[in-house]
């Protein structure tokens, strides 16, 4: 058993794929957070304030908004770094330390959203991680300091591992409990009655944080039997979404699944959950990806340049570094 | 502390430090504590959850729900919906329905509708003046309860079956007027 949890958690891996996972995760976060002011909130009165959990804890209160400014471009500095991995570890850590604030804030303004929850537990993770050891700029300055002209490979090392398995464990927490929510409050009857349609119906009328991206909704509320079978995917995707951590099969069903019904959910109720779909890319097997793109690159040089059997392509750009299978298994 | 964990199964790997190791299974025991308390408690401690939204049975084909309407400074004054996020924000529509929410229908916090009513308004003035929307200036806003009956097709949209008026603040500097 603990010998099958340390395969699980810190089997050896390549840093590349975390590498990758870095890049488009703070990057994306930089683009999807780039027109919100969260500055604006330290306008908004008193009144308002009921403080979360979290808040009480910490003893975090209102700051006036010239400070709530400051640690807002701060923080997307940190989110900037991040990306290209600059000082990788600091700014990794004040990206979550300041997110802990900057996103959680709306939250103490009248009502709990979980749109950030999984966004701020990931900048957690990524925090302790060690995501900046591969395409970073942190690698190239030490290789730079050490042998001007040299990068030397990284050693693989469960450090990679773990990241990545830790975000998808969150997400599938996430969902599970979405999927209970829906058996505890609504049971069987979340299914077979017409909820769903109504749902879809209500969310026409300007509920949501964002009105529906069609009007799509009211032609499927219109057919009972299809509301249902939607009503009975997205509890059964939501609930069984943990077997994805360990089955294969499951994991290139339900990931995929959810993720569309997601995009759904905007286009026919309206909640915006684009922080959710940012974090599947932890769910994408970068390690083959990489390695594709490495041997159509391969190919492509060699049919160019008329070699019919090349072993190595000097002089190509490298994505993967995958060890010989032998090795790789 | 830093002694090794044993593994390394080839020439290129990294072992990991034990301290390592035990850090990130503390964190991941801490994040799986606090996400199963929430599932199973049935709570909700931000960031963790029990994500119930859209888990309740509806039922009745119907909506009730709290919105704010702007009243225009004009010689005849006006009514609009204040919904969309540029006249309200930081607050988006739903954030700002559950806000008045629990304000309205908590004795106790009702007084405070009059300064957070007048707030909204403040912000809508400022940011009507910053040229971030094109509305036009107001003379009071008013809290309604609205109630519908949906149609398939939701074509009442913008005529709710009733309408009731549960709060008003004018721009003068007046308390409110409570509608019960």
């Amino acid at each position: 058993m603990t010998e099958r949890w340390r395969q699980y958690w810190f089997a050896p891996a390549s840093p590349r794929p975390l590498a990758v996972c870095r890049i488009l995760f703070f990057g994306a976060l930089f683009l999807f957070y780039w027109p919100t002011d969260f500055a604006a909130w330290a306008h908004v009165s008193n009144v308002f304030l009921q403080p979360i959990w979290l808040f009480t804890r910490l003893h975090l209160t209102a700051v006036p908004r010239e400070w709530l400014a400051t640690m807002q471009v701060v923080w997307r500095a940190a989110l900037v770094f991040s990306c290209v991995g600059l000082f990788t570890r600091a700014s990794t850590l004040v990206a979550f330390t300041l997110g802990v604030y900057i996103l959680g804030l709306p939250n103490n303004f009248g009502t709990e959203f979980h749109y950030d929850t999984l966004v701020l537990m990931t900048l957690g993770i990524l925090a302790i991680a060690r995501s900046g050891d591969d395409w970073s700029l942190d690698r190239v300055l030490r290789a730079w300091r050490r042998d001007p002209g040299r990068i030397a490979p990284v050693e693989w090392s469960g450090e990679y591992t773990w990241p990545i398995k830790f975000v998808q464990l969150v997400m599938a927490l996430i969902f599970f409990a979405a999927g209970v929510a829906k058996i505890r409050h609504g049971g069987l009857a979340w299914i077979t009655s017409n909820t769903m349609g109504i749902m879809l119906v209500q969310q026409q009328y300007h509920v949501a944080n964002a009105d529906p991206l069609t009007r799509l909704g009211l032609t499927i509320a219109a057919h009972p039997w299809l509301c249902s079978i939607l009503a009975a995917s997205t509890m059964t995707f939501e609930t069984i979404y943990p077997l994805a951590l360990i089955s294969a099969r499951a994991r290139a069903v339900i990931v995929p699944s959810v993720f569309l019904m997601q995009v759904g959910i905007r286009v026919v109720l309206g909640p915006t959950f684009g922080q959710y779909l940012i974090c599947n890319l932890f769910w994408v097997p970068w390690d083959r990806v990489l390695r594709v793109s490495d041997a159509r690159l391969r190919r492509r040089h060699d049919s160019t340049a008329g070699v019919v059997s090349a072993g190595i392509s000097e002089g190509l750009p490298v994505f993967s570094d995958a060890p010989p299978r032998s090795r790789a298994q | 502390m830093n002694e090794a964990v044993p593994l390394a199964i080839g020439g290129r790997v990294r072992p990991m430090a034990r301290h390592r190791v035990w850090l990130v299974n503390a964190v991941v025991g801490l994040i799986v504590m606090g996400s199963m308390y929430d599932i199973v408690r049935d709570t909700d401690h931000w960031p963790f959850s029990n994500y119930p939204m859209y888990s309740e049975l509806q039922l009745s084909p119907t909506l009730t729900v709290l919105r704010l309407f702007g009243v225009t400074d004009d010689a005849s004054p006006g009514e609009f919906a204040l919904l969309e996020e540029r006249v309200i924000q930081p607050f988006d529509q739903a954030r700002l329905t559950a806000a008045l929410s629990g304000m309205a229908y908590a004795p106790e916090r009702r007084e405070q509708l009059t300064p957070a009513l007048r707030d909204i308004m403040a912000r809508y003035e400022q940011l009507r003046r910053a040229g971030r929307h094109s509305r036009p200036p107001l003379r009071a806003v008013r809290l309604y309860r609205l109630f519908w009956t949906l149609d398939p097709l939701a074509l009442n949209v913008d005529r709710p079956d009733r309408k009731q008026l549960l709060f008003e603040v004018s721009a003068s500097p007046t308390e409110g007027h409570l509608h019960d």
